[in-house]
């Protein structure tokens, strides 16, 4: 016979005023097989719990409802009070009557029927309950990092520092993502390389970091704790274990006007490269796309010129597979590519050019060495129009939110052009100026009244060119007057957007992403590292525009996150997993085309000689995440679902 | 609700605009070709309407000013539509008598009154008749007296139609009809617009091969001050082997004015005109005008969502419009003929000629509904020039505005925007404009003496309607395509190449 005990919470208010507790309370201890009905303040204090631990002593039951909040909140505090008081923590229910009854409704007497029918229907799935015991994994003590950008440099060595093991991929040849490009960064202005170029050679060098540059991630399979990865080493062409990095090839090759990517188009490389003059590691790769070798067959200089013939024109990707109990996802961003503005002259005008490629042209290691200059002509601008807000904010042609950093790296620029140049006049367009942050708005106000930044409140409406001048007409709203001014140089600061391949790649990972594509974390208040997919955590800009020192903050929490996993040696899940009945199972298979978890096998049934009798559906509970697919496509009914059994659903919903 | 709230939610029912949607960034007046004359520049009008001093708009200058060219509506990132905020408010004030006593004012208020006035009588635009009520309602005599009387006598006014009003609609009752529903008050809601993705997708090009007929509605320019464009939009279509059928009984579209100042008014009057063509079975009508084009285009647009309007026009005319027949313009035309088609044509290169094509505001916006070109940098005009051996020049002002309607009662405004115009393409190596509009040929062409004399800084830049380019490579006599009845010379520089 069962002995089910209710217990009503009325939150404070959050229930009580909308939902009649006592009457609540009252009949529900009428309903058949419910043993004690009791309401208080707040079931989840210290003296709530008690009160739940001593009903269930002293009336022995066989299951325990707690109505209250979602169990988002609070399934796991009752469920442990329960087990403390020697019950099955899966014989106790959550009866949500906040979330989708007192919070969401303004009839008091409705509220209150409507948490009756909650209530009930949760006793009747009670009944039902059968005692499940948690389901113990292994973990496996490696982490896997994807991206090497600022964010993935600082879990890496944050997990490595605390003594574990960090395999950490980068798909380009060389550690640093943007931040590398950087010249100088707010909001103190120190030189970016300076600061990143340690990280990424203590990265490189650290015991417990194994790292893959020029490597992608193929394929994810497993769960938290056990995750098997399949890495993509793309073919170098260049033997890692030989090259010393002196660079005779990167001299010798004949194919050098290909446009660089880390210098944003506005410096050239060879076709065997290394990104940058501090690459990490510093062992170049051939472009396939522009080798003249590949292309027709005929060239080989550099192979000639390398002493330690390191060169192999015969390299194929290579795969490794690798097991995790861990990922920190730190793929970063992307700026927008701002040829969407026609009216802004991107792309048509030499000298209109996007932030980064500022960055380029004001750090020392840039194509023009850190001295301003025009792309076109390469004169010395002496004025420069910024342009913020090109692409943000503007959901007809970028991206609705706030990048949140351009404005910031708008008023470095313009100190920056400011000190570089002497008498240079900054002109900046903006619609506000977002700066909140430690030091932040003193930052921006030193561009104002130390550096002499002249600010315009108004968005541009188009750029032109006209006798060597790029004339920008714009708004300043606070006069409510168009203004045209004649520029040397327009800078556009872009949007931060996803990288192109987010999405897929967030498929392949196995986690969420938002309309825009960058990846969703569990909560965004209380889980802003986390993603959906247990064990896999994000880090920087690739979660949401960040500056510098959020990435970090947020990589390190990541690890932090990573390492109180592998502080245990094993893991308990959740016992909802489904289960299959093999002597009712037709072999039909639908069950394994169903599962979005590839978490159903086909075992054989043999009988005593060994001969296979049948075939059929097999779960792995280590795979299977509990959805419950497979049990709405079994045609036989064989498959269940531990926790929530189709009585146990049927139960709950004739009971409404 | 307040007088003011029940103003601003008419204006939101006309417009379709929630106006809580703008965020002040600017960039519409930034974008405004009257920006700095106005009193309250479009960003302006667009706070007074969101928070509610909606009197103070309706008495702004400003409104008197805007040319209607939409190019802040084109760029705002709200997607907010201030060309037809100011159209409404204009409205309004008339209809509320709450304008300001400003002169602008008066002298636009005339024009459009003058002008609809006079369609109201012919059904069509008698233009020497519109001249002189103008000018007796702003006393201005001499303003334009001596372009007036070259255009008489080259017989691009006809004065005698002036006392008998033979060149008008045979249906006059239809129009009157139309004039009598529009002051009715309108029930005819915009649908409501929103934050959206802007993106230019042109559409598939229309496909015409020679011997092929199609419709043609001259409108009232080309029936009038644009002659020479009806001359050499006929030539060039009998060089390419297209024969014309003019929509029978059409009427003026009501131009600027009727959508400057009525919103019933600026569609009733095209939807009569789609109706005929329907009826008279055409499928691609020739519109040269940007301007009828435009207004063609857009009324299609409404007639095809909006049943209501459907059968008020029915009500009018008898017929109930199918929209089967689509307006196009001549650049559009010879992009469905193919540029090869027309380079096989070519007997006369225009080999040396370079061009600023001018594409004005008409023929690019708005970007949904004209949209088979590129609305920031089109680009359809000079592959035509190329195909016909002339040389096109990358110039920056082709999508700006150069006054449009306000040519008579802004000349002053005119002046400068065109000067700008000018000197752009000039910097930019040009010889001369090609256009595919009537008001863009005016204010470049007619306007261009006065404004060189006033800034005295751009060369003489003849203004030629693509029609008449095309027709004279196709082996056209250019006296023949009358470009000799410009203001500004524009025979030599085509007859020495
Ligand atoms: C113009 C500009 C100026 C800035 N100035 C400043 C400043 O002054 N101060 C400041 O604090 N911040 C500044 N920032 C912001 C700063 O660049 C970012 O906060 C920081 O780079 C974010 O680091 P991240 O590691 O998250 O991303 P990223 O730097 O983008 O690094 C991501 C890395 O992941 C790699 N990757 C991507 N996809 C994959 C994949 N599928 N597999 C493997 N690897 C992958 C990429 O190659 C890259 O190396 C600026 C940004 C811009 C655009
Ligand atoms: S020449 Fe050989 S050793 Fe030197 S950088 Fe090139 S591949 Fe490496
Ligand atoms: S083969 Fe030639 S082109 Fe290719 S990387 Fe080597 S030197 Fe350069
Ligand atoms: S940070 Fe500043 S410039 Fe960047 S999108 Fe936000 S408001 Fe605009
Ligand atoms: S461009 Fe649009 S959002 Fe900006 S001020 Fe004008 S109407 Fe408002
Ligand atoms: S329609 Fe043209 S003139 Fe009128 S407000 Fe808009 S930009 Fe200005």
């Amino acid at each position: 016979m069962a002995k089910i005990g209710v217990f009503i919470c009325h939150c404070g208010e959050n229930i009580a005023s909308k939902v009649d507790c006592n009457k609540l309370a009252t009949s529900i201890g009428e309903h058949p097989g419910v043993a004690v009905a009791l309401d208080y303040k707040y079931f989840c204090s210290d003296p709530g719990q008690e009160r739940l631990k001593k009903a269930i002593k002293e009336n022995n039951l066989t299951g325990v409802v707690v109505a209250a909040c979602s169990p988002m909140m609070h399934e796991a505090t009752f469920r442990k009070a329960c087990a403390e008081a020697g019950l099955n923590p899966y014989l106790c229910e959550i009866a949500n009557i906040r979330e989708q009854c007192s919070w969401v409704h303004t009839d008091y007497d409705m509220a209150t029927q409507k948490a009756m029918e909650i209530t009930r229907s949760m006793v009747e799935k009670v009944k039902r309950n059968n005692k499940l015991q948690p389901i113990e994994v292994p973990v496996t003590r490696r982490a896997l990092v994807i991206g090497g950008g600022i964010a993935g440099i600082q879990a890496a060595l944050d997990i490595a520092n605390a003594g574990q093991q960090v395999v950490l991929v980068e798909r380009e040849p060389s550690l640093g993502g943007h931040m590398a490009q950087l010249s100088e960064t707010f909001p103190t202005l120190d030189c970016s390389q300076c600061i990143m170029t340690p990280r990424m050679v203590e990265a490189s060098q650290h015991p417990n970091i194994r790292l893959l540059t020029y490597a992608e991630i193929e394929s994810v399979d497993g769960y938290i704790g056990n995750f098997q990865v399949r890495i993509r080493m793309k073919a170098r062409y260049v033997d890692m274990s030989t090259c010393t990095g002196c660079g005779d090839c990167i001299t010798k090759c004949p194919t050098k006007k290909i446009s660089s990517e880390f210098d944003c188009g506005m410096g050239k490389r060879t076709a065997i490269y290394t990104p940058f003059a501090q690459s990490v590691p510093n062992i170049p790769v051939i472009d396939k796309a522009s080798c003249t070798y590949f292309k027709n067959g005929k060239c080989k200089v550099c192979m000639k010129s390398c002493e330690l013939n390191s060169i192999n024109f015969d390299m194929q990707d290579e795969f490794i597979d690798l097991d995790f109990g861990a990922i920190v996802v730190a793929t970063g961003f992307q700026v927008q590519d701002n040829s969407v503005y026609g009216e802004y002259g991107y792309g048509k005008y030499k000298d209109v050019i996007n932030g980064l490629q500022f960055e380029r042209l004001a750090s020392a290691s840039g194509p023009t060495s850190g001295k301003i200059l025009r792309p076109s002509d390469g004169k010395e601008p002496e004025n420069i129009v910024f342009i913020q807000c090109a692409g943000s904010r503007d959901c007809s042609k970028g991206v609705r939110y706030c990048s949140k950093i351009c404005c910031m790296y708008t008023a470095k620029h313009s100190m920056l052009y400011a000190h570089k140049v002497h008498g240079g006049i900054a002109q900046i367009f903006y619609m506000d100026i977002r700066a909140a942050g430690k030091g932040y708005d003193e930052f921006t106000r030193r561009a104002i009244e130390e550096d002499k930044a002249a600010y315009f409140r108004g968005r541009v409406s188009k750029v032109w060119q006209e006798n060597g001048k790029l004339m920008v007409r714009g708004v300043d709203t606070l006069l409510g007057k168009p203004v045209v001014i004649a520029a040397d140089m327009v800078v556009l600061a872009t949007a931060m957007v996803p990288q192109p391949d987010a999405k897929d790649f967030a498929k392949t990972i196995g986690i969420g992403y938002d309309e825009y594509g960058f990846f969703n974390e569990a909560h965004l208040k209380l889980r802003p590292v986390e993603s959906s997919t247990a064990g896999v955590f994000l880090a920087g800009a690739c979660q949401s525009p960040k500056d510098i020192p959020d990435s970090v903050a947020q990589a390190s929490a990541s690890a932090s996150k990573v390492l109180a996993l592998f502080s245990k040696d094993k893991l308990e899940r959740e016992p909802v997993v489904a289960s299959n009945n093999e002597t009712t199972c037709a072999g039909c298979w639908g069950c394994v085309l169903a599962c979005p978890y590839n978490a159903i096998e086909k075992k054989d049934i043999l009988d005593r000689s060994g001969k296979v009798i049948k075939r059929v559906a097999s779960v792995n509970p280590g795979l299977c995440q509990g959805c419950g697919t497979c049990v709405t496509f079994c045609r036989s009914n064989s498959l269940d679902l531990a926790g929530f059994t189709e009585k146990q659903i049927f139960a709950e919903v004739m009971a409404l | 609700m307040t007088g003011t709230d029940a103003l601003k939610h008419q204006l939101e029912k006309s417009t379709g605009n929630d106006y809580n949607f703008c965020y002040q960034c600017g960039k519409c007046t930034a974008g405004c070709p009257a920006g700095a004359f106005m009193d309250s520049p479009p960003a302006r009008i667009m706070r007074l309407v969101q928070a509610g001093f909606i009197e103070e708009a309706l008495k702004s200058e400003a409104l008197w000013f805007c040319v209607g060219c939409m190019t802040c509506t084109a760029r705002c990132p709200q997607n907010m539509d201030i060309a037809a905020t100011m159209d409404s408010l204009r409205a309004l004030a008339l209809e509320k008598g709450l304008v300001s006593e400003s002169k602008s004012k008066k002298l636009v208020n005339a024009f459009h009154l003058s002008f609809l006035k006079n369609v109201r009588k012919h059904g069509r635009l008698e233009e020497l008749s519109l001249v002189n009520s103008y000018k007796l309602r702003t006393r201005s005599f001499l303003q334009d007296a001596s372009s007036g009387v070259k255009m008489i006598k080259s017989g691009k006014i006809n004065p005698l139609h002036t006392l008998t009003g033979k060149g008008g609609v045979k249906e006059k009752e239809q129009i009157e009809k139309i004039f009598a529903a529009s002051e009715q008050e309108s029930h005819l809601d915009v649908p409501k617009r929103r934050p959206v993705k802007k993106q230019f997708t042109p559409k598939a090009p229309f496909s015409i091969k020679p011997g092929m007929t199609i419709g043609y509605y001259p409108g009232c320019s080309l029936s009038g001050t644009a002659r020479e464009y009806d001359i050499s939009v006929k030539k060039m279509c009998s060089l390419l082997g297209l024969h014309l059928k003019e929509i029978e009984d059409w009427n003026c579209c009501g131009a600027t004015s009727a959508h400057a100042t009525n919103h019933k008014l600026a569609l009733l009057l095209p939807a009569r005109n789609q109706a005929l063509a329907d009826a008279q079975g055409m499928e691609i009508v020739l519109a040269p005008c940007a301007a009828c084009q435009n207004r063609q285009v857009t009324t299609r647009k409404t007639l095809i969502e909006s049943h209501e309007l459907r059968q008020e026009v029915r009500a009018i005319t008898g017929i109930e419009p199918t929209c089967k027949a689509q307006f196009i313009g001549v650049t559009q035309l010879l992009e469905a003929m193919d540029p090869e088609e027309i380079k096989k044509r070519v007997i006369k290169p225009l080999t040396g000629l370079s061009l600023a094509c001018y594409y004005g505001c008409l023929l690019v916006r708005p970007m949904d509904d004209m949209g088979f070109d590129d609305p920031e940098n089109p680009l359809k005009m000079e592959a035509i020039m190329t195909a016909i051996g002339a040389k096109p020049v990358d110039w920056a002002f082709k999508i700006e505005c150069c006054g449009a309607g306000l040519t008579l009662a802004q000349q002053p405004m005119v002046e400068e925007l065109t000067h700008t115009i000018t000197k752009n393409a000039e910097e930019n190596g040009a010889d001369a404009f090609v256009v595919a509009c009537p008001l863009c040929q005016a204010n470049l062409d007619m306007r261009q003496g006065g404004m060189r004399k006033r800034f005295g800084d751009v060369k003489e830049m003849p203004v030629y309607y693509i029609s008449e380019l095309v027709a004279i490579a196709c082996g056209a006599n250019p006296a023949e395509v009358a470009v000799g009845e410009h203001f500004v010379p524009a025979l030599e520089l085509v007859s020495k190449l």
